[in-house]
């Protein structure tokens, strides 16, 4: 086990700069949210982890070491580009890309059972892989990134088209394997879902890593703001409030140096106040104030 | 892990094949058609001419002449004249031989090899019958005109031997061509179905593009290398039975043996070029476009087969072609069945190796860098100088 490491990660496809001296760190037991729009690094930075692309310069360690093609057979991946052979049987695939990566024949029998069986496939083990439902083809592909009990977890998407008891599936694997000690980073475009399981979350725009933190963190480097219902007062009753930035129904964003019992006091003058609340910005606020905020 | 367990791993998916009911049918058809090929020519070629005796005792000299004269005869005793004559109205006997005078009953027109051997027959007992009176011993004098027969050398085989050669090169032309073809093509529908598929991403996160093309190339050839071995397999088998082609047995050898080898570096040296154009398509459909001047070299070594190599199997132009890597293993064994010089099936092996260890270099390249771009077709020209 150890500390997955991405040192300065810099990658070009011609004059085009998608990854820029991207850094992060995924400690060990560690579950790494890792988000951006289309198109900011993500797939590349997974593919340059699995050694699939090359980068053009800076380094991928585990544990301090660069990672090299037999420790890149400890990995776990989910492509972005889900697929498997469609017309081999569910079984057989699992077993074959364990042995792929090393697995004893017996090691490799052994764990596809158990996944199958963990993720309610295992009667359509004998099947033709193209014969299952999407959502079942799915379970396999979780399946195929497990099945060679990986020491560290790197998946592209994992939630998208999945319903919803497949995602409560997917929480849980990932919850199971940070537990055993995996570093686990996946990439989501499903904040809410990354805000509720991630230790820590790292925002992506432009192939440069732009905000990372534990959610907590994130949240206090955002501008905070404030929750201000008032019944009955007039419409412009605070235009003439000191500190005010901007104002969005009730939501109020003050100056740094603002003092908000100017604004309550203000509030209790026009009418009677409902509610008064600080308001932490959420996952979502965040990454569309940090990826449509400041230009590169 | 040794990097070639992941190359047999690799190869031992593609070995499933074995238990497609393709795979299973299209040999045995293959297999069916190459034994049949062979009793059909034995059944239509040379059935032996039948012929009746009354008495036992005569039929002996008959297949004696007969058996000198090469004529393939098969004797048979009848009751009397009578039933003889009714077996060969019946068309069950072709000739009724009686003795005393030497007479030949047949249904209409003798077969003439037939007459000429009993007439042979019946100068000799005259003949015979002569010598003692003149106080010489037959046998003494027969064995002195026997010694006395004239020499044969042929200098191009006889009409039938070419005629059997040349049936033998076009059969091995279209198995070969057939084989390489089938065998080609199926590497490429590997190739496109992991791009296709999507699976290729997740493969290649676990073993390197060269361990991927190796073990399918390596797995697909060992399929096609058995499918071929039965086969002739087959072929022999039925030889060795029926005798039907009348050759030397060192160049019916030769061909078997060269066939095989041919086909080995044949096979290798097109599924890398079939792996290395299939790598740069995403669809099936496109392989047929992107492999065409594959296809077109193939079949110009076919055609040469057909039209150059048996109007004149050791003329200069046959010879310099068949030295030229994309045509050698259709050429070369085809040029065995002619009982081409030993030195120039290895000297040509040789220069194929060679072309086949800088394929290796060259479709390894052009699959590498293009087996992980899905969607448009890649250029060659991309291909080669995309460096990851």
């Amino acid at each position: 086990m150890g500390n997955l490491t991405l040192e300065r990660i810099s990658k070009s496809y011609g004059e085009r700069r998608v990854l820029d001296e991207l850094g992060f760190e995924v400690g060990e037991g560690e579950l790494f949210g890792f988000v951006g729009s289309n198109g900011a690094g993500k797939t590349t930075t997974m593919r340059i982890v699995l050694g699939v692309l090359a980068a053009d310069s800076g380094t991928v360690r585990w544990g301090g070491t660069p990672l090299d093609e037999d420790a890149r057979r400890e990995i776990g991946y989910m492509p972005e580009e889900r697929g498997l052979y469609p017309k081999m049987k569910v079984r057989e695939q699992l077993v074959y890309l364990a042995r792929l990566r090393g697995r004893s024949a017996q090691d490799a029998d052994r764990a596809t059972d158990e996944w199958l069986e963990r993720l309610g496939v295992a009667e359509r083990g004998g099947d033709e892989v193209q014969k299952l439902s999407l959502g079942n083809q799915q379970r396999v592909q979780l399946a195929a990134a497990l099945v060679h009990d990986p020491k560290i977890l790197v998946l592209d998407e994992p939630f998208s088209g999945l319903d919803p008891v497949a995602v409560d599936v997917m929480s849980q694997v990932l919850r199971d394997k940070s537990a055993e000690g995996v570093p686990v980073v996946f990439s989501s475009h499903q904040l809410d879902l990354v805000e509720r399981l991630c230790d820590r979350v790292g925002i992506i725009r432009g192939g440069r890593m732009v905000a990372l933190g534990t959610t907590a963190e994130l949240q206090e480097q955002g501008q905070a703001q404030l929750l201000c219902r008032v019944e009955g007062a007039a419409d412009g009753w605070a235009d003439a409030v000191p500190g005010v930035l901007a104002r969005e129904g009730d939501l109020f964003t003050l100056a740094p140096d603002a003092d908000e019992q100017v604004l309550l006091r203000a509030a209790l003058a026009a009418g009677r106040v409902r509610e008064f609340s600080l308001r932490r910005p959420t996952l979502t606020e965040l990454f569309r104030d940090v990826v449509t905020g400041e230009k590169a | 892990m040794n990097s070639l367990t992941e190359v047999r791993l690799i190869a031992v998916r593609e070995l499933d094949r074995l238990r497609s009911k393709m795979f299973v049918i299209s040999t045995a058809v293959m297999m069916v058609l190459v034994a049949g090929l062979l009793i059909g020519l034995k059944l239509l070629g040379g059935s032996a001419t039948k012929i009746g005796f009354v008495e036992e005792g005569f039929a002996g000299q008959v297949t004696a002449v007969a058996t000198a004269m090469k004529l393939d005869v098969e004797k048979q005793t009848v009751p009397s004249q009578k039933e003889g004559e009714r077996l060969v109205l019946e068309g069950e006997l072709d000739a009724l031989v009686l003795d005393g005078p030497l007479r030949m009953v047949v249904k209409g027109e003798p077969d003439e090899q037939l007459e000429a051997a009993l007439s042979a027959l019946g100068q000799q007992s005259a003949l015979n019958a002569e010598l003692v009176k003149a106080g010489a011993d037959p046998a003494q004098v027969n064995q002195a005109v026997a010694g006395a027969s004239v020499e044969v050398v042929s200098l191009e085989g006889s009409d039938e031997q070419r005629e059997t050669r040349l049936g033998l090169a076009m059969a091995l032309a279209v198995l070969l061509f057939i084989m390489l073809q089938t065998s080609g093509i199926l590497v490429a529908q590997g190739v496109v179905e992991e791009k296709s598929s999507r699976v290729v991403e997740l493969l290649l996160s676990s073993v390197r593009p060269w361990q991927l093309m190796a073990g399918k190339v390596l797995g697909l050839g060992l399929l096609g290398f058995l499918q071929m071995g039965l086969v002739v397999a087959a072929g022999v088998g039925a030889q060795l039975a029926t005798g039907a082609l009348d050759l030397p047995g060192g160049d019916l050898t030769g061909t078997v043996v060269w066939s095989l080898v041919w086909f080995v570096a044949g096979y290798t040296l097109y599924a890398l070029l079939y792996a290395a154009v299939a790598a740069t398509v995403s669809r099936q459909e496109d392989i047929g476009g992107v492999s065409a001047p594959i296809q077109i070299l193939l079949m110009g070594g076919y055609f040469l087969c057909f039209t150059l190599v048996p109007a004149d199997p050791d003329g200069t132009l046959v010879r310099i072609l068949s030295f030229v890597p994309v045509f050698a293993p259709l050429l070369m064994p085809i040029r065995a069945v002619y009982g081409a010089p030993l030195w120039e099936q290895l000297a040509s092996i040789g220069v194929t190796l060679v072309v086949i260890a800088a394929l290796v270099w060259l479709a390894g390249r052009i699959y590498a860098n293009s087996v992980l771009r899905t969607g448009g077709r890649v250029s060659l020209k991309e291909a080669m100088r995309a460096g990851d």
